[in-house]
């Protein structure tokens, strides 16, 4: 005779389903948060800077994307860039170095999408 | 006890759950020909505008400037509103929009605007509020019936309410399209240089090279079809600025405006423009930018409030001088953008 603490097999799946989808869901938004793009703070010549960059790149202009790299590396040895950001920003620009203009617009794209600038302004 | 062969709450629970997932797969191709319905309504706006405007051009001999100020030095206040600006603006403001109404069979609310007084005058107040389909993109989020003009706030990225000196707020009806003033901003000039926007500025930052303002639409422009050298298919007149990012009208532009970002909706990390962007942006790079170099194509990442926006996903629609409509994208190439930008610069555009 069963009992009422015995599973039903078909609950069993049913269960073993549920619990599939909503770790399926689980990944997703956790792969989605790890992949979010640093952000990179407040300041307001970081932010042009950014956006010069931006500019340089699809423009595909080696020199003008240099310019910015050496002002991007004095915003970090200043402490207004924090470091997630710089690292991530000089990664898109050894892209560009290596000719991959295209995955490199889309990479800053995504990230300039994403900042908020939020927070307190930090201390030169 | 007979065995019952119905489903289990758990098993309803995962066809909800995977209906629930098939129906989230499919909602983007639903919303993508909602979108592309969206789209066309939009590009008929535009066709629409550019017909009134070369029906405007056909009768003055010249299309209509992106505003009015009739003496950018004169000095005074009217209701509460003092005016020049820092940027030279002054009474009575009207807009392009506005000029164009009785070329978008709107002769009778143009009726109703005492064109003498100033945009923001309490007697214009209901017309200015009027909302008027061909100035409205259907897919633009953020706002259509209309916003409360707003001068600077606590920082350059907020603002608050211009407040008449009868107690009432200025409320303007939105526009999702703006004129193209070409590469500079009018409206971030030396005050020196805001009187006339058709003398160069010669810019330190740059060598003292000088600049002038290059784009179709401005202050007074009188620009004929004559004065577009470059080409009417190779001179974006008008395009998209939805009000997600920020808000914008045809109806003109009040001294001492600004156009904060829509912090309300979005955290965007762009800063308030002056009041000429009420009705314009611009293409960069800026001649107060050097040495960084910001050219902003459509839907450049960081959201300019003097920058076009549409939300037909990656760029928005254009109007180009002859009429046509185009989709520009924000991965246009920045020299394009420019050259695209420019009524007379001389360059050569590609398709």
């Amino acid at each position: 005779m069963a009992t009422d603490t015995q599973a039903n097999p078909r609950d069993r799946i049913a269960w073993l389903a549920l619990a599939g989808l909503a770790g399926l869901v689980i990944i997703v938004l956790l792969v989605s948060w790890w992949r979010r793009p640093p952000q990179m703070g407040v300041d307001d010549k970081v932010f042009q800077t950014v956006d010069a960059l931006y500019t340089a790149v699809r423009s595909e202009n080696p020199s003008r994307v240099t310019q910015c790299e050496e002002r991007l590396k004095g915003y970090f040895e200043k402490g207004l860039l924090p470091k997630p950001a710089f690292v991530f920003l000089m990664d898109v620009i050894a892209r560009t170095k290596r000719g991959e203009w295209e995955p490199a617009t889309k990479r800053l794209y995504d990230f300039m999408l994403a900042q908020r600038r939020e927070g307190k302004k930090p201390e030169a | 006890m007979p065995k019952r062969n119905g489903f289990t709450l758990i098993e309803l629970l995962v066809v909800i759950a995977i209906i629930a997932i098939l129906i989230g797969l499919l909602l983007p191709a639903v919303q993508k020909i909602r979108e592309s319905a969206n789209r066309m309504k939009c590009s008929n706006n535009l066709k629409q505008l550019g017909l009134a405007l070369h029906n405007y051009e056909g009768i003055n001999g010249q299309f209509p400037p992106a505003y009015q100020t009739t003496d950018t030095r004169a000095v005074g206040s009217a209701f509460g509103v003092s005016y020049p600006d820092d940027n030279g603006n002054g009474l009575p403001g009207w807009g392009w929009g506005t000029l164009l109404l009785p070329h978008l069979e709107q002769d009778n609310l143009f009726r109703r605007f005492d064109m003498n007084a100033g945009c923001w005058a309490p007697q214009n107040a209901d017309a200015v509020k009027t909302k008027v389909a061909a100035f409205l993109c259907p897919s633009a989020t953020g706002g259509s019936d209309g916003f409360e003009v707003q001068k600077e706030g606590a920082d350059v990225r907020h603002g608050v309410p211009i407040t008449l000196s009868n107690g009432n707020r200025v409320v303007f009806a939105h526009s999702h399209y703006v004129t193209n003033a070409g590469v500079h901003q009018p409206w971030g000039r030396q005050p020196a240089y805001s009187f006339d926007f058709d003398i160069p500025e010669p810019i330190p930052e740059n060598g003292n090279k000088l600049a002038r303002i290059d784009g179709p639409f401005y202050r007074n422009s009188k620009t004929s079809v004559a004065a577009v050298t470059d080409g009417l298919s190779n001179t974006v007149f008008l395009g998209e600025h939805s009000s997600i990012l920020s808000n914008k009208t045809w109806v003109g532009v009040v001294p001492g405006a600004v156009t904060p970002p829509r912090l309300d909706l979005r955290p965007w990390p762009s800063e308030n423009n002056a009041a000429g962007c009420l009705v314009g942006v611009h293409s960069g790079p800026d001649t107060h930018d050097h040495p960084e170099v910001i050219i902003h194509a459509p839907n450049d990442p960081f959201g300019h409030t003097d920058e076009m926006w549409g939300e037909h996903g990656n760029g928005c629609n254009i109007l180009m001088g002859d009429g046509s409509v185009r989709f520009a994208s924000t991965f246009t190439k920045p020299l394009t953008w420019v050259a695209l930008s420019t009524r007379d610069g001389g360059e050569t555009n590609g398709n």
